[in-house]
């Protein structure tokens, strides 16, 4: 400060300076000096002022502690007053109570008036800064409308950058409900409508922690509840934002459910709600709310701002969900493919180890698609996918395969070809080797059902064609034998025949005429007792062997059916008794006991074949009974059939034997050939005879204990009625 | 330079009641309690000033500087950080409109509560010690610290040394952090501890 000047006073020029207002004291504080600014900005004239003390014309400025400063001042301290702090250092004065205008915007410097080192008193300069004031202060509102605007789109561009992030919309839209905090909401609610139609909770914010925890308090105890979730409701059916911009306390709380619901809502005392709708697409996803406990607080730059952003952020909901959507198809198809892959090599390796021959091959030219290990190894290692048949296998064309395979393939129809040789060039050399197929030609269709192609499906039976083959060919060698064996058999039949009638002229001869001198020698008795007995026992022989020829003659006479039967009426019975009375005088261990019937049973049969029959039981009753024994014939009327029994108690017949008995020459095994002889004919004769009789023949044995053969023969009709 | 363990208790014992003051000053204006650190006493050649305070502060800096003169001379220094002073002014001004920049206005704002914080310290000289110190009218730098402690040691031949006088303090609520340097001659130094001496 230069401002010296003996009498405190300053130079007119100074005065009138109309900058600034300067006021000059003495060390105690007397106005010394008051200049034409403060004249004419303090409605006080300096005459008025001067030589007054400054707080007795200023008393307000003790009470507003300026005091301290000017006594500061005196210690050789310089204070500066801010216009922002205090506003203004002198004020107008009140005249009749009326205050024209109190102050004008003033800033000012106190400080020490120095004269030769020593403070003198003090000097406070004035500044007139209304104008400044007010420039800054339009200023400032600019900047704060600026600066919101900025703000604005700082806030946008966050949210923008949140929402295109990240394509978890669920956790950015929490992060969005936390952006409108504070500047545009104490607390923010973000509903989604889901596909039942349902508004869902995704995202809450409030500014204040606890009151967060209040408002998933308050989701958890009353969801869907009405805590300004209603706006939302609207705003979503609507279409349109909703402001509320003055909730009431009371209204508030009329719609709690409970004290509880009412006290939870009266602590988040909401007193103004927005809720935006989100749209995209001509569709509404959902709506974000934001409220404040401030009524009155959101004015049309707000709500255009959370249109704005409610906008972005369904765009945002909307794309993440295309992109699911998008994500979760390709998924599915990922999976579709997948098994489909999985099918599809499942198939191959089926087709490729299956046990027959497959091969596909597609197109007109038949380019082979696929041919299997089997199907590879018949046709000997060679170059197969994609090369048309004709050229891979150029001995297809000469077997006619080409033709087959054109023609399935222009009819669609399969064709079938059984053990088909083929000449397959397996080692890849020149040698051919024939092997036989089953083949299958069968068409392969596209999707429209329309032939793409033929599926080869051969079955290798070489070895079975050759197993076949062998099989006929032992058929055949056994037929021969057979047919040779047969011939045999013709033979010895023939031989029997021939044997027995070639034997039996001589035999019938020799048998006559020792019969013959037999007679005569007992007529005339001219041979001895010792030549007679000799010559019964040639005559005894001679009659065996005529006999042995006659059953001979039988058998080939059954064979050639040239056995003819003289059937006349019979009494069975009186044939029975009388053969009985026969045999017996010449058996000596056997006793024949005959039980006859009380009546006389009549069939039609040939006597001496039924004979033959019976001596043919009765011998072989006694020929196997060697101990002797009682043999028991009967004869009885059974179901219209007369029945003959002979039962023995001789050496049996095996069970294994007794469905061979009737075959001609077979002879039991338990019979001993050395003891017992025969040839094996007699029962097969007997049964012959009586089949031919229309009767038959059944035998009941136990080894050991006995037979009993019975034969039986249909009554004749007298017989029965009688 | 350095100081005796006597001197600098002294010295240390005489800025702690200065800044007890300053600190009550600005609780005054401001209406929030006032945290303030023991001053710490660090004599520095002045060319390395600049690195030392830029410790402090690495924002852009802004300083109430008043410079005093007498038997004991040098500069007083206000440092805050460029925010800090922002939301300093807008304290005391007790408006809600968050500021981004400091007008016309603000400016005066700090340099008033900046000129009661250094002539609360300062007081003490007068006060305390009956040395007689007179002060400029303060001004505020927006420069960036180097510039100014380099326009302060021009002409001055004697500043080879500097004692700082750091001391931080916080206003509760509002986390403003800042810094008081006192920056002295070796005469002044001198000066200033003869007369604490002589008050010992």
């Amino acid at each position: 400060m230069a401002m010296v000047h003996t009498n405190m006073t300053l130079p007119e020029w100074l005065k009138d300076l109309t900058g600034q207002g300067i006021l000059i004291t003495d060390s105690a504080l007397i106005i010394r000096s008051w200049n034409h600014w403060l004249e004419l900005h303090s409605g006080r004239r300096a005459a008025d002022v001067l030589g007054h003390h400054l707080f007795d014309i200023y008393p307000e400025l003790v009470t507003r502690r300026f005091d301290q400063y000017y006594q500061q001042a005196l210690t050789g301290q310089v204070v500066m007053l801010a216009q922002r702090l205090h506003h203004y250092l002198l004020s107008m004065p009140v005249t009749n109570g009326i205050v024209t205008f109190q102050y004008m915007q003033q800033s000012a410097r106190i400080g020490p008036l120095i004269e030769g080192g020593l403070v003198v008193g003090t000097t406070t300069v004035i500044d007139d800064v209304t104008e400044r004031v007010a420039r800054e202060d339009e200023l400032s509102s600019l900047l704060a409308q600026a600066q919101a605007a900025r703000g604005q789109l700082t806030f946008m561009a966050e949210a923008s950058a949140l929402l295109s992030a990240s394509l978890d919309y669920e956790t950015t839209l929490q992060q969005v409900a936390r952006l409108m905090l504070p500047d545009l909401a104490d607390y923010c609610l973000i509903d989604l409508l889901a596909d039942d139609g349902q508004l869902q909770r995704v995202a809450m914010a409030h500014i204040d922690p606890t009151k967060e925890a209040l408002l998933y308090e308050l989701e958890r105890r009353y969801p869907r509840s009405d805590r300004g979730g209603q706006p939302a409701l609207t705003a979503i059916q609507s279409g349109l934002s909703v402001l509320h911009p003055d909730i009431s306390r009371n209204g508030l709380l009329s719609r709690a459910q409970d004290p509880e619901h009412q006290r939870m809502l009266s602590t988040l005392a909401t007193s103004a709600v927005l809720s935006v709708p989100l749209l995209t697409r001509g569709q509404i996803l959902g709506a974000i709310t934001i409220c404040a406990t401030q009524s009155e607080r959101y004015t049309d730059q707000d709500q255009v701002l959370v249109e704005e952003l409610a906008h972005r952020a369904a765009m945002a909901i909307d794309n993440a969900r295309l992109y699911r959507q998008a994500q979760a198809a390709l998924h599915a198809r990922d999976q579709a493919l997948t098994i489909v892959e999985a099918e599809r090599s499942k198939l191959q390796r089926l087709f490729t180890q299956a046990p027959a021959a497959i091969c596909i091959l597609e197109g007109p030219e038949h380019q082979f698609a696929f041919a299997n290990i089997l199907y590879r190894q018949i046709v000997g290692d060679r170059d197969l996918i994609g090369i048309p048949i004709r050229t891979a296998l150029p001995e297809a064309v000469e077997q006619g395969l080409i033709d087959i395979l054109d023609q399935v393939y222009a009819t669609g129809k399969p064709s079938i070809h059984l053990e088909l040789p083929a000449a397959i060039n397996k080692d890849g050399d020149a040698i051919a080797e024939t092997r036989f197929f089953n083949f299958i030609y069968q068409p392969t269709r596209d999707a429209n059902r329309l032939v793409d192609g033929v599926l080869i499906h051969a079955i290798d039976v070489t070895d079975q064609v050759q197993a076949q083959r062998e099989r006929s060919e032992l058929y055949n060698q056994a037929e021969v034998a057979r047919a040779a064996a047969e011939r045999a058999v013709q033979i010895r039949d023939q031989f029997f025949s021939v044997a027995a009638h070639e034997l039996k002229t001589p035999l019938t001869s020799l048998l006559g005429n020792v019969q013959l001198i037999q007679r005569r020698s007992a007529r005339e008795g001219f041979l001895n007792e010792r030549d007679q007995r000799a010559f019964g026992v040639v005559v005894a022989q001679t009659q065996r062997l005529y006999q042995m020829v006659e059953a001979l003659l039988d058998v080939t006479r059954l064979e050639s059916g040239h056995l003819s039967l003289h059937r006349e009426s019979l009494d069975l019975g009186a044939l029975v008794q009388r053969i009985v009375e026969e045999v017996q005088p010449t058996l000596s261990n056997h006793t024949l006991i005959y039980i006859p019937c009380s009546t006389a049973l009549f069939v039609d049969g040939d006597a001496l074949r039924l004979e033959q029959v019976l001596q043919n039981i009765i011998q072989n009753a006694v020929k196997y009974s060697i101990a002797g024994g009682d043999i028991t014939i009967e004869i009885f009327l059974r179901d219209q059939l007369v029945c003959v029994s002979v039962a023995d108690q001789g050496i049996g017949i095996p069970q294994q034997s007794l469905s061979q008995l009737f075959k001609r020459f077979y002879r039991a095994q338990n019979v001993d050939d050395k003891r017992i002889s025969g040839m094996g004919i007699g029962l097969y004769v007997v049964k012959e005879i009586m089949t031919l009789h229309g009767g038959s023949v059944i035998v009941e044995s136990t080894e050991g204990i006995g037979s009993v053969f019975t034969i039986c023969l249909p009554a004749r009709p007298d017989t029965v009625n009688e | 330079m350095e100081l005796t363990d006597q001197q600098r208790d002294a010295l240390t014992e005489v800025l702690n009641i200065a800044t007890a003051r300053t600190a009550a000053a600005l609780s005054e204006l401001s209406g929030q309690r006032v945290v303030l650190d023991v001053p710490e006493l660090v004599v520095y050649p002045i060319d390395q000033l600049a690195d030392a305070l830029s410790v402090f502060i690495q924002d852009d800096i802004v300083t109430v500087h008043q410079i005093f003169s007498g038997p004991v001379s040098g500069d007083a220094l206000l440092l805050l950080g460029y925010y800090e002073a922002i939301t300093l002014t807008d304290l005391m001004i007790n408006e809600n409109a968050h500021s981004k920049r400091l007008n016309a206005s603000a400016r005066e704002v700090l340099v008033e509560v900046g000129n009661i914080l250094l002539n609360a310290c300062m007081g003490i000289f007068g006060d305390l010690l009956q040395v007689r110190v007179s002060f400029a009218v303060p001004r505020l730098h927006l420069d960036d610290l180097t510039q100014l402690l380099r326009s302060l040691t021009i002409g001055q031949e004697e500043l080879q040394y500097a004692l700082v006088v750091l001391t931080t303090f916080r206003l509760r609520d509002s986390e403003v952090n800042g810094y008081l340097v006192i920056i002295l001659g070796v005469a002044s130094l001198d000066h200033l501890l003869q007369a604490i001496e002589q008050l010992g």
